[in-house]
């Protein structure tokens, strides 16, 4: 027989992780930022890398 | 690595005493490894020398389209490809004599608009934009509508400094509630 507990988990352990893999993939086009000074470009950036 | 189009041999002479041009029909024209070029059928990117139509426009060398959308109503592109995928990039742009929306669009997905882009040739401006991001991309697309022209003064790219990773600090919260569930679940009755 099934606790409630258990039951939880099993539930919401794949949902939750779910929800984190969308968080994840979501972020990866929400990361791109636009500046328009250029100096913070500058300073936020590793020039020499490319 | 920044870079711009002081060093580019201009072959042509302009209208104006003392100014010259180069056009550069596809494959385009690559400098420091970043090609610049246009998929407009029959198009090619131009260099032109500093103060090319008057006192009032850029005082250096700068990349444009040639003239040849108007009224055709397709836009004037500018692609440009990255030697290898990059996290930031940056340029000065402008819009040739009318200030105009420049639309950019990144390889990665990421897009945007700039209203009131600077008209260049005409104001001697030009408008920073830069990319940052988590996401590596190879080429960034600079669109503007028919009958307008697009202006890249400089441009700058390498990689955005290590920072905080948006979403990344949930991410771990939901890892770490998933551990302790995980953990409280082995002193439970599986049936």
């Amino acid at each position: 027989m099934y606790t409630i507990s258990s039951l939880k988990l099993k539930v919401l352990a794949p949902a939750a992780a779910a929800f984190a893999l969308a968080m994840a993939s979501g972020s990866a086009l929400a990361a791109t930022t636009v500046v328009t000074s250029q100096s913070a470009f500058l300073a936020a950036t590793r020039r020499g890398d490319g | 690595m920044t870079g711009d189009f002081t060093g580019v041999a201009l072959n042509n002479s302009g209208l104006n005493p003392g100014t010259s041009w180069a056009g550069f029909v596809p494959p385009g024209l690559t400098v420091l490894g970043v090609n610049f070029n246009t998929p407009n059928p029959g198009g090619a990117v131009n260099v032109n020398s500093a103060g090319f139509y008057s006192s009032s426009d850029l005082p250096v060398p700068y990349l444009l389209n040639s003239g040849y959308t108007t009224g055709t109503g397709v836009d004037n592109i500018l692609t440009i490809t990255l030697p290898s995928a990059q996290t930031a990039f940056g340029l000065d742009f402008g819009t040739l004599f009318t200030s105009a929306t420049a639309n950019f669009a990144l390889s990665n997905g990421f897009s945007t608009s700039v209203s009131n882009a600077p008209a260049s040739a005409s104001g001697g401006g030009t408008q920073f934009i830069g990319f940052l991001s988590t996401t590596p991309f190879t080429t960034i697309t600079l669109d503007v509508v028919d009958g307008q022209d697009w202006v890249v003064k400089d441009f700058a790219f390498g990689a955005a400094a290590p920072g905080p990773t948006p979403g990344a600090g949930l991410l771990g919260l939901v890892a770490l509630l998933l551990a302790g569930a995980a953990v409280r679940a082995r002193g439970l009755p599986s049936h």
